[in-house]
């Protein structure tokens, strides 16, 4: 943080859980729909959805890791 | 051959509706109860193929749900489902005979694998 203030752990605790779970369950229903449409292009763009919301997950551990070293 | 029915247990409307759009509707015979009561009242009715059972809900828990369910259907095989730390709620689940523990949140893909895996004799779908 700029301000060199600690996140208190209670706080990124928190944080984890909620945007954790919502990534989660994005994550899981791309999966879902990639392996279960008979169609390409739905298959392919629950793809692009999995890559997207793989990329925000490391980004969110990065952060919550940068938080937890304050 | 009939779909099997399985029955879906949960407060939360949202986790409901994920668990619904999990099991493909061609496979399964799928019903919902809000609450351990709801649940009773349908698993006294009609005796399900599989149960997915939330373990903190308002009013009956899940704990005293899968007592319950259990003393019914003792061979009905019981997916519990929580958002709790894992460990102590896993050793309660298990004590009190459920088959299946899976953190919330779940991944779709292993919570189908998981119930093809137990209920093997499942008309084919889509999904096979």
């Amino acid at each position: 943080m700029n301000d060199g203030q600690a996140i208190p752990d209670e706080v990124v605790s928190a944080l984890a859980h909620d945007l954790g779970t919502p990534i989660s369950v994005i994550v899981g229903y791309a999966e879902l729909i990639e392996k279960r449409s008979t169609e390409a292009k739905t298959r392919e763009a629950a793809g692009l959805i999995l890559e997207a919301a793989e990329r925000l997950r490391s980004a969110v551990d990065a952060l919550l890791r940068d938080a937890r070293a304050q | 051959m009939s779909r099997p029915f399985v029955l879906i247990v949960d407060d939360d409307d949202v986790i409901r509706s994920l668990l619904r759009l999990t099991l493909p509707d061609e496979g399964y015979d799928l019903v919902e109860a809000q609450d351990g009561d709801e649940a009773l009242q349908i698993s006294d009715a009609r005796r399900p193929a599989l149960v997915l059972l939330d373990w903190r809900m308002p009013g009956i828990s899940g704990e005293d749900v899968l007592t319950a369910l259990k003393q019914r259907h003792p061979d009905v095989p019981v997916i519990v489902l929580t958002a709790e730390p894992e460990a102590k709620v896993r050793a309660q689940a298990e004590s009190l005979g459920a088959d299946i523990f899976m953190a919330k949140p779940f991944s779709p893909l292993q919570l189908l694998a998981t119930v093809e895996r137990l209920l093997p004799d499942r008309p084919l779908d889509e999904t096979s």
